[in-house]
């Protein structure tokens, strides 16, 4: 969709974004608006982690709600995948890429170390922007991109007032077209701030990407969600009403999209549990001699997703679990052996006992390892299966080819409306 | 049974409440320092605890230690405040402690590490609002104080934060009582966040000809009076002596 202009963007590798506007558009000035029990400022922290661990650019970072340790550690320990760095090198690739500013000595009268660029008076928004310059003259030196990331704008606006707030960013609005950075992401907590305060957001500020974080309350379960509230270049009145659920684990894979229940279903020995425990970091089985007999569950943490796994067994003597189980699901992974076409006639019937409608649903063609399997297309047919259901091949213990299903199914959830429900 | 007002635990007090603070409703206690307004705070919380109700206290002035110090002198039961803690009917989220250098741990306390972190204080408080919500009961809420949060970061701010914590005690269907110090802050704020307040207990004090103590309530539904009543607190105790009663014989 954007090819043709892709140099503009970087990928936040956050999936609603990126799908849905392509990610940081060049001279962009984005708004996470959270309410400030949620853990909204998390999403800048993740975006800056994955653009810097991307190699896509350098990050100036100002943080004034603890040391520079303190958000160098937090970025330590996310632990989310990622090709481009080895293993080896992330710790150092991010100290030299993330540029912590120090807005937090000074509050503290603390003689700032971990870093060469910090904020003389916090409490004075010209020491801050001061502070950026040098930031951004050093940074610049590498002919990287720079974006310009502050998680917490809050924290900022506590000290230096609201009219310190409006200074920083209207000085990003300036940076940005002037050209200096690639883009910005701004936190910013949904504090009760003046009217004032709103109206200059709205008006002379004028974000470009405006991202909301909030909260409902579910049957005594908190869910904590992100929706794309504005976008200056991509109409996103289409999926402006989607919630995307999310997660932040750190020590963990940080921010994550969250899908509480994904159900495995299939028929008896198609490999689900062997399913569930390849694309999980942590599960269990109830099993007896490697028959499931109650159910597998696992936690998956996959390429910025995280979800619950819920495994059925395949047995029909279990059937009437099977509408309890899939209650709430958000998806549905229907395994089949591909080696026994006879199967597919039970798979079917699984599917329809689940009582799931308009979920959606991938099928994952197992056991494509062996000879006598029959091709992803075969089986498709067999099910007789409406065209937009995704048949995927599989081999349960390859785990790209699990992860390939898991995806399928997480961005078809997504295009859904997420975790509306 | 279904209890629609809180004891305070000091018994003329709850007489001219009509037996006490209407449940899910929060209070700001309002008035000068050492004048027994933290006392007030406390003793609500300790009179929770004796009933069996979960409570959450938020202190900037002082730690969570000493602020257990104060409440073991006000429970007025012979068990141990170590009890209650143990079964999680008290959470403390101190914003104090650790940010005059000091690392001790008291299990069951939050502990604000850093200098003023509004967001993080509003979360913790979230969270210690949900350990206790388990116990299906009323919760208590106190915060001591508004005003010492001035000392490191604005007026404003310390008020934005009271604003979201109000809002946040009450969706956890909690009730809550809330310290500013008169003096510290400018009118307007404090008559803004007084809006968002359903009653105030204020006070106030005499020097001339005696040094005379007063309260007052203002909102909080039916009251026997509004006038300013006379009461002494000495430290460990804080009575009723002005006489409210409806109709009395002059």
């Amino acid at each position: 969709m954007f090819d043709d202009v892709s140099s503009d963007f970087i990928e936040t590798k956050i999936s609603p974004i990126d799908n849905g506007v392509g990610g940081l558009k060049r001279g962009s000035l984005t708004l996470v608006l959270f309410d400030p029990e949620v853990e909204g400022e998390y999403l800048p922290i993740q975006i800056a982690y994955n653009v810097v661990i991307e190699k896509k650019a350098k990050v100036i970072f100002p943080y004034v709600e603890g040391t520079p340790d303190k958000i160098i550690s937090i970025f330590l320990n996310i632990t989310a995948k990622h090709i481009e760095v080895p293993e080896i090198f992330v710790k150092e690739y991010i100290k030299d890429n993330i540029v912590v500013i120090d807005g937090y000595s000074s509050l503290i009268a603390r003689v700032p170390k971990e870093t060469k660029f910090y904020v003389k008076n916090s409490t004075d928004p010209r020491s801050w922007i001061e502070s950026f310059e040098q930031a951004l003259q050093e940074s610049r030196k590498d002919n990287k991109e720079i974006v310009f990331i502050a998680s917490n704008l809050s924290s900022v606006v506590d000290f230096a007032g609201e009219e310190g707030g409006i200074a920083i960013l209207k000085y990003l609005r300036e940076l940005l077209n002037q050209n200096k950075i690639h883009s910005a992401v701004v936190g910013l907590g949904n504090w009760p701030y003046s009217e004032e305060f709103w109206k200059t957001i709205n008006g002379e500020i004028k974000p470009d990407l405006v991202i909301r974080a909030s909260r409902y309350v579910y049957k005594l379960k908190v869910y904590d969600y992100i929706v794309i509230q504005h976008c200056s270049w991509k109409d996103v009145s289409p999926i402006k009403r989607n919630k995307y659920l999310f997660r932040v684990e750190i020590p963990g894979p940080g921010f994550t999209i969250y899908i509480p229940k994904i159900i495995v279903t299939g028929p008896y020995n198609a490999g689900k549990s062997t399913f569930v425990s390849t694309l999980s970091s942590k599960s269990i089985s109830v099993d007896v001699m490697g028959t499931t007999i109650a159910l597998d569950f696992g936690i998956i943490t996959v390429k910025g997703f995280s979800a619950h796994v819920f495994g059925t067994p395949g047995q029909e003597r279990f059937d009437i679990l099977l509408p309890h189980l899939a209650k709430e699901a958000f998806g549905v992974i229907l395994i089949v052996d591909s080696t026994r076409p006879e199967s597919l006639e039970r798979a079917k019937e699984m599917l329809s006992k689940l009582e799931l409608y308009g979920v959606p649903v991938v099928v994952a063609a197992n056991k494509q390892d062996l000879p006598e399997a029959l091709p992803p297309e075969e089986v498709k047919k067999r099910l007789g299966l409406p065209d937009d259901v995704p048949v995927i091949p599989t081999v349960a213990l390859d785990r790209n080819s699990v992860i390939r299903v898991f995806e399928t199914l997480a961005e078809l959830v997504l295009s859904q409306g997420g975790g509306s429900a | 049974m279904i209890v629609e007002k809180l004891s305070t635990g000091i018994k003329r007090f709850d007489d001219l409440l009509y037996g006490g603070i209407p449940i899910r409703s929060n209070i700001m206690v309002y008035g000068p320092p050492f004048i027994g307004k933290e006392w007030l705070i406390t003793r609500f919380i300790a009179k929770g605890l004796e009933e069996g109700q979960p409570s959450v206290a938020v202190l900037t002035n002082s730690g969570v230690e000493e602020f257990r110090e104060e409440l073991r002198k006000t429970l007025k039961t012979e068990r141990p405040l170590e009890e209650y803690e143990q079964k999680g009917l008290i959470k403390y989220v101190d914003a104090y402690t650790r940010i005059i250098g000091d690392t001790s741990v008291f299990e069951g306390a939050y502990y604000v590490e850093s200098f003023a972190d509004t967001t993080t204080i509003l979360r913790m408080v979230d969270s210690a609002l949900r350990d206790v919500m388990r116990f299906n009961l009323p919760i208590r809420f106190g915060f001591i104080s508004i005003s010492t949060l001035v000392v490191n970061v604005s007026s404003q701010a310390a008020f934005r934060l009271a604003y979201m914590i109000a809002g946040v005690v009450k969706r956890y269907k909690g009730t809550g009582l809330y310290a500013v110090d008169s003096g510290m802050h400018s009118e307007s704020e404090v008559s803004t966040f007084a809006h968002l307040m359903d009653g105030i207990v204020e006070f106030r004090e005499e020097f001339e000809p005696e040094h005379k103590t007063y309260l007052r309530v203002l909102g909080l539904g039916q009251v026997k009076s509004r006038n300013w009543i006379e009461y002494v607190y000495n430290g460990e105790e804080l009575k009723i002596t002005g006489s409210f009663a409806i109709g009395r014989i002059v």
